[in-house]
């Protein structure tokens, strides 16, 4: 197998734990899919304990990366955001793992979407949707944003930096993001 | 026991200026770094941070260039692709480094996509003689687009390829040799590796073409589950400032950068380390 095969079926056991769990059961016979021959898979497969271990810490860091850039949402989710990115990185991301020069914004607008279709909270919901409105904000060649919240989110922030993760009362607001030079945002509250 | 004697060839890039002791720029401390000027010899920023960036990051280059050299560091041009490499990337890396004038910048021995599939970190290579010309090819196609001198860093590595052809030292070896280029020396990364995977340190020094050496990464490591993490998230240690010191005295070490990323302590506690490293760059 040519190294850059090798790298094509690592760069997949390292980002797909499924495919991982399936060549580690059946090394031959996934192997062969990949066309490695089954000298090949036996030695691949005996590195099965370091290449979980790498594959682990990237998920770790992939989520590091995401709660950096949707800090609020994570405090939201609390003990829950670790589980609900391993179900992200299984169900959606390992079939199509973000890429590009601005790849770890996308990976954080993704969960967040994921996390807006997984959760009934209506509070989670809102500030990841607030939350991924201005990681996109931030992207080269944004021009404009604007959304309807369930909430008054700067109401909504206040609280979570004082660690109160229960929501204030329903009002809707209207949120503008808009650069013209610099980046600009609007909260208006309803 | 590493050869103390005197080599003719110590400084093969005499070109190159003698930076000193920088560290790596993050945000956190952006405010405390123009405090604390004086004791900052230069910074190392993350390439990929400033690649078709928002005007809010091009804005904080200008600021920090206009203060400091910065030598910039790229994460993902995956030199070790057997694929070769992505030209976009290329471009804006190369749009970048223009942007800049560094004396030089750096990369990593290691790839980080393959198959339409990016890893989103560093991962390790076979250390095979093929692996090494891939590497040193996709550095002479860089060299085509970025005439600023490369030099490449070694990395950590969990995956340990079955069927080396070579060490880890005799693969650095061969690749900056078929390549022509410096070697950034992570000391951390040395420490790590050598621990994890059973070899002296010093040895692996000694196996290594120091003269190459143009440029140092330090910082301080974990242990997790019975295993060294380069976390970038703990004071330098006395092991790894010994391994600096053995290098310095080996070789023209043109400049060492503190790369702490996490858990970052107050200002002068890094000076006080950057102070260390300059002490020690002094005896190179």
């Amino acid at each position: 197998m040519s190294l850059a095969e090798t790298q094509r079926l690592l760069a997949r056991l390292y980002t797909d734990a499924e495919l991982r769990r399936r060549f580690f059961a059946a090394p031959e016979d996934v192997g062969r899919e990949w066309g490695l021959e089954a000298d090949e898979a036996r030695a691949l497969a005996s590195s099965r304990g370091q290449v979980d271990s790498f594959a682990r810490a990237l998920e770790k860091k992939y989520l590091r990366q995401v709660r950096h850039l949707l800090p609020k949402t994570a405090a939201l989710l609390g003990g829950g955001l670790g589980e609900l990115f391993s179900a992200y990185a299984a169900a959606e991301r390992a079939r199509r793992p973000p890429g590009g020069l601005h790849k770890i914004p996308e990976d954080a607008r993704r969960f967040a979407a994921f996390v807006e279709r997984r959760t009934e909270d209506e509070l989670v919901r809102a500030v990841a949707r607030f939350e991924a409105a201005w990681v996109r904000a931030h992207a080269p060649g944004f021009r404009f944003a604007a959304g309807v919240f369930p909430y008054r989110m700067g109401e909504v922030l206040r609280r979570l930096d004082e660690g109160e993760k229960t929501g204030p009362a329903r009002r809707p607001s209207l949120h503008l993001w808009w650069r013209l030079g610099r980046l600009r945002h609007l909260g208006i509250p309803g | 026991m590493l050869d103390h004697g005197l080599d003719g060839a110590r400084d093969p890039f005499p070109a190159l200026p003698r930076l000193g002791a920088g560290i790596g720029f993050r945000e956190p401390f952006r405010g405390e770094l123009f405090l604390n000027r004086g004791s900052v010899d230069f910074l190392e920023i993350t390439a990929d941070h400033y690649l078709e960036a928002p005007p809010e990051k091009l804005a904080e280059l200008d600021l920090l260039a206009e203060h400091f050299t910065l030598v910039p560091h790229g994460l993902d041009l995956s030199l070790g692709s057997a694929e070769g490499l992505d030209d976009g990337y290329v471009d804006a890396l190369a749009a970048l480094v223009e942007r800049l004038d560094p004396p030089w910048w750096s990369e990593h021995v290691a790839f980080t996509r393959a198959g339409g599939v990016p890893i989103g970190h560093l991962a390790s290579l076979p250390f095979t003689r093929e692996a090494a010309r891939v590497v040193a090819g996709n550095v002479a196609r860089v060299r085509e687009r970025i005439s600023a001198p490369l030099i490449l860093e070694n990395i950590t590595y969990t995956v340990a390829f079955p069927g080396a052809e070579l060490t880890e030292a005799e693969f650095l070896t061969e690749i900056v040799e078929l390549a022509d280029c410096g070697l950034l020396l992570d000391v951390t990364n040395v420490h790590v590796n050598a621990t994890n995977h059973g070899y002296d340190p010093l040895e692996f020094l000694d196996a290594l073409p120091l003269e190459r050496v143009v440029q140092l990464h330090f910082v301080g490591f974990e242990e997790r589950g019975g295993l060294l993490v380069d976390s970038h998230a703990r004071p330098t240690p006395e092991p790894v400032w010994g391994l600096m010191a053995a290098v310095a005295e080996r070789a023209e070490v043109k400049a060492a950068v503190l790369e702490r990323d996490e858990d970052l302590p107050s200002f002068a506690e890094l000076s006080a380390e950057l102070a260390r490293a300059r002490s020690i760059l002094g005896r190179s």
